[in-house]
């Protein structure tokens, strides 16, 4: 346990001897003082053992409230700090901070939450919940008397970074990456660069040829020095943890090793394919996708009339929503068996903005629109819908609780596409179409093998999944990996290549030091305890985090004596892969591991203080 | 049955004035704002999308685009530009178009050059009629000396009996229509009939569907205006028609009954038609924002009837013997002759149709509205 600390540090005054604990009940400005009657709480704590001063405050988390902790640092000797408020979420970090300005070690503090454990909950009965916000802040006091001080986890990281995938997300990653003067990996697993980029036709919201773009990011990816482009190799697995993964790669025939400190995952998303006869699908002289139909149409020449695969297009239909925002019990399900319930966001806009290509250049052939809703989201999108419209498009909303059909042409009808139009005060309608046009959606890459090796959280849209939606939204729970693009998500071009800077600048900033700084409370090991039972490693979801090492028998003590020379299997721990879930912890027997920072001696005090109460 | 959707319609409708119709977006604001709208009587969004669907039979057989009285609120709430009131102005032309008989209105509403062609064509036929015509009998007075009195009395007779055949026609489409789409207006008793009369009686002479309310009109609201034409055109109507029929009887002295009320009606029409060209000048609101030819057809030919009239009026009155007012009279007579002719080929096809479709709309029970067009 390099680093972390122990009981009996030279910290001013923390030996577990001479414990001297300040208590501290907010008031939370009447959300907590309005139920709970603080004057008591405080003067019942100030006559518990170990604590030294017992005070309350209108608003501990102010400026003044956090002097007030300093001040008693200084003047009474305090030692251990425990305070009883808010959420720990929400102001943990603010009095650990306060404990470091005072001189001590942050983690010789307890948070105690008496605001929506106690007065949200129990506004009714004010003598109870005083009596249960006493019963908190006593095992607070207890747990305080046995903290030991912690310094947090340092690693050395490698400062390379790795970027699976080079498509527009990956190419704009590895170039940001590059530009931070970081030497960079970029795996494409195709026979060059660009991704979906090269199947598609104009893009939006610029009209711009994809292919066009791809190129551009491609020669200013081959400009960069410090770009290692690795193409047409195979991805054979990626392990290790932060600052210190690896990838190994097969390239022709050959395998190789890439050792990186930070993954940029932008492993891209898959087209939906519509099932047999999904929406008439199957027949691709009259049914085409949105990406096929894309793909084609820059290279058709124009005319009076929409020409496809030899016949006269004179009735161009849109569906929209084909793959996504599908419904259970209406559509069928997927292979997992669930249905695409999300919203692919680019369908729309795209659908539009090849209507309205279609519309410019072949003036005689008229568009039909079949929608849920019109999703024109992003700026510039709208213009789209709006333009479609002006140069004559036609717009229906079908209704959600039946999905559309299609009737093939028969006798002097063409093809149609038939559903109940809700703009049409849900009348029955039926939409020519020469050519319906599929807007399939999008969805996740198979990246099974990825997934499994690194153990990365998948949402329940099959997507690889962020650590947090709003604060870390290019982060995943794993340390050290980060999310470009529509890996992650349903994205634009423009919103893929925003998020692969944004991971960029989050694998930079965490390789901008030599070391890497983690949170200390991970499992340690009382290395004499273990018998090598290995029962924790069946618990442990952090690939590597434990593992089974050999150590000669000798000064083993709780193990059976064995021959002499021989070596016993024991636990070892790789700090910078546990997560502190502590699943380990509670299937020791032995009790060789502990969690720093929850110790079970820790847990039986508070839960011996609770039943005193 | 499904509807099998048509996109022709909606271009059709759009070449008669309708040019910004394809920016709608179905989202109702039209319908909820318009005074007009309510019940069964839902416009102008569903009839867009009656439009849009290409469903012509529906249109015809409907009567709200003769309910609607343009004041432009749906067209300045629209949140696309898409011009509903002017959507609904050219279903009127479309409708006159497709009520019609020769193809004439649907050529005039759609090309201004067919429009100016047309009528300046018709104008020097008409002349070439009344200025050939020598009837054996010819009334003395100076005034008819380039054109016949019986000439005009001749050609007059035979252009009414022409357009009664035709408009006759086209009305009668336009009620077999109605009748095949609501055959539940057959089964109503007498004292429905009734009801619906007295209601549309109401609503013809007083517009009050269309009247602001107590404070808020102005002697040039477009409620005031109409009046003023109508009872103008009507008066006119009257004199002419009886100057026509009786003018042996009645003689041509400025205090004779005909005469004063031909006056008077000529005033009104002449300050209606003449507030109303100013308003549309001005694009005073949402209604008048937008003119098409046709508009200016109307107006153009009421100003110019009315003021050549009274011109007509003066030069027999103070006895001006000049050449020039016989050539007036040519234009006056040839002008009112074509408006005659034209009714039911132009804007003034409303007249005809706008009474009948209240009279359906209140003989199915149609509410009036709580509030009036502003």
């Amino acid at each position: 346990m390099n680093g972390t600390g122990r009981p009996g540090d030279n910290q001013l005054g923390e030996s577990t001897g001479d414990v001297r604990v300040g208590v501290y009940v907010c008031h939370c400005g009447g959300n907590i003082s309005d139920v709970v009657d603080v004057k008591a709480l405080a003067g019942l704590m100030a006559e518990y053992p170990h604590v030294a001063v017992a005070k309350e405050y209108p608003f501990m988390c102010s400026d003044p409230g956090q002097e007030i902790i300093l001040e008693d640092i200084r003047a009474n000797r305090v030692n251990r700090v425990v305070v009883a408020s808010c959420s720990p979420t929400l102001h943990e970090t603010t009095f650990r901070r306060a404990l470091q300005r005072g001189g001590l070690n942050p983690y010789l503090y307890e948070h105690v939450n008496i605001r929506e454990q106690v007065s949200w909950v129990h506004k009714d009965d004010h003598a109870a919940a005083t009596r249960k916000a006493l019963a908190l802040v006593r095992a607070g006091v207890e747990k305080a008397t046995r903290l030991d001080p912690l310094e947090a986890l340092r690693v050395k990281a490698e400062r390379r970074v790795a970027v699976i995938g080079g498509g527009p997300a990956g190419m704009s990653a590895a170039l940001a990456l590059a530009g931070a003067g970081l030497p960079v990996d970029l795996f494409e697993k195709g026979p060059a660069l660009g991704g979906r980029l090269l199947e598609m036709g104009r893009v939006f919201p610029t009209g711009e040829e994809a292919t066009a773009l791809a190129r551009r990011l491609a020669e200013d990816v081959a400009a960069q020095g410090s770009i290692r482009v690795h193409l047409g190799g195979e991805i054979t697995r990626v392990d290790g943890y932060v600052g210190n993964f690896e990838v190994r790669v097969e390239e022709g025939g050959s395998q190789a090793r890439v050792k990186a400190g930070a993954l940029v995952l932008a492993t891209g998303f898959d087209h939906y394919l519509p099932g047999a006869g999904e929406f008439g699908s199957g027949d691709a002289a009259r049914v085409a996708t949105l990406p096929e139909f894309q793909k084609a149409l820059g290279s058709l020449p124009a005319g009076k009339v929409l020409r496809w695969r030899g016949r006269e297009i004179r009735h161009l239909a849109f569906l929209h929503c084909v793959g996504s925002r599908q419904a259970e019990g209406l559509n069928p399900p997927q292979a997992d068996g669930k249905v695409n319930d999300y919203c692919s966001r680019v369908c729309c806009t795209a659908a539009l903005h090849a209507a309205s290509q279609v519309l410019d250049r072949f003036p005689g052939t008229q568009v039909y629109d079949c929608h849920k809703d019109i999703r024109t989201y992003g700026r510039g999108h709208e213009a789209y819908y709006e333009d479609a419209a002006k140069k004559g498009a036609l717009f229906f909303r079908y209704a959600e609780d039946a999905l559309p059909e299609y009737l093939p042409a028969s006798g002097l009808l063409p093809a149609r596409l038939k559903f109940r139009d809700v703009l049409t005060w849900m009348e029955e309608v039926e939409v020519p179409a020469d050519l319906l046009v599929l807007a399939t959606g999008v969805v996740p890459r198979a990246i099974k093998g990825l997934v499994e090796s690194l153990k990365l959280p998948v949402g329940a849209d099959r997507f690889l999944q962020e650590a947090h939606p709003k604060l870390r939204p290019v982060e995943v729970a794993n340390n050290g990996i980060f999310l470009a693009g529509t890996c992650q998500a349903p994205m634009t071009l423009d919103e893929a290549c925003a998020a692969a800077g944004a991971a960029a600048a989050k694998a930079a900033q965490l390789l901008s030091q030599a070391e890497i700084s983690l949170d200390p409370f991970v499992v340690e090991l009382k290395a004499e305890r273990c018998t090598g039972c290995g029962k924790c490693l069946e618990e442990c979801s952090y690939s590597g985090a434990l593992k089974l090492v050999d150590r000669p028998l000798a000064g083993l003590g709780a193990t059976p004596p064995g021959p002499e020379g021989l070596s016993a299997a024991v636990i070892a721990v790789n700090e910078a892969l546990c997560k502190g879930c502590g699943a380990c912890v509670a299937v020791c027997e032995p009790r060789a591991l502990e969690l720093a920072g929850w110790h079970l001696d820790q847990f039986e005090a508070m839960a011996g203080a609770i039943a005193a109460s | 049955m499904s509807i099998l959707v048509d996109a022709n319609l909606i271009r059709e409708i759009r070449s008669y004035g309708a040019f910004d119709i394809s920016a709608c977006f179905q989202c109702g604001n039209c319908s909820a704002v318009c005074p007009l709208s309510a019940g069964e009587a839902s416009f102008p969004r569903k009839m867009i999308r009656l439009g849009q669907l290409g469903m012509e039979d529906e249109l015809l057989s409907r009567q709200e685009m003769w309910l609607c009285y343009n004041c432009g609120e749906c067209t300045s709430t629209c949140p696309r530009q898409a011009g509903p009131g002017e959507y609904m102005a050219a279903l009127r032309r479309w409708a006159v178009g497709r009520f019609e008989s020769t193809g004439l209105s649907a050529w005039m509403f759609r090309s201004p050059v067919a429009a100016l062609a047309g009528t300046l064509g018709l104008a020097l036929v008409l002349a070439g009629l009344l200025l050939t015509a020598r009837p054996r009998h010819d009334f003395p007075d100076w005034i008819f000396k380039l054109v016949p009195y019986d000439a005009i009395h001749l050609v007059g007779m035979v252009l009414g009996g022409v357009l009664a055949l035709g408009l006759g026609a086209s009305v009668l489409r336009f009620v077999l229509r109605a009748l095949k789409a609501r055959p539940g207006l057959l089964k109503k008793g007498w004292k429905e009939h009734r009801a619906a009369a007295l209601a549309l009686h109401h609503e013809l002479w007083t517009m009050r569907r269309q009247r602001p309310e107590a404070g808020q009109g102005s002697w040039n609201s477009p409620w005031a205006v109409h009046l003023a034409v109508l009872f103008g055109f009507f008066g006119l109507l009257a004199a002419t028609t009886s100057d026509f029929l009786f003018i042996f009887l009645l003689g041509t002295k400025i205090y004779w009954p005909a005469r004063v009320l031909g006056t008077v009606s000529g005033l009104a029409l002449m300050a209606g038609v003449s507030a109303a060209i100013l308003r549309r000048w001005r694009g005073a609101d949402a209604g008048v924002r937008h003119s098409h030819l046709s508009d200016w057809w109307l107006l153009a030919f009421l100003w110019v009837l009315g003021f050549t009239g009274f011109w007509l009026e003066a030069a027999v009155t103070f006895r001006w013997t000049a050449p020039l007012h016989s050539w007036v009279l040519l234009l006056h007579t040839v002008m009112a002759m074509e408006l005659v002719l034209l009714a039911g080929s132009t804007k003034l096809a409303h007249a005809f149709y706008r009474p009948l479709s209240l009279y359906f709309h209140f003989l199915s029970g149609g509410e009036s509205p709580s509030r009036p067009c502003a």
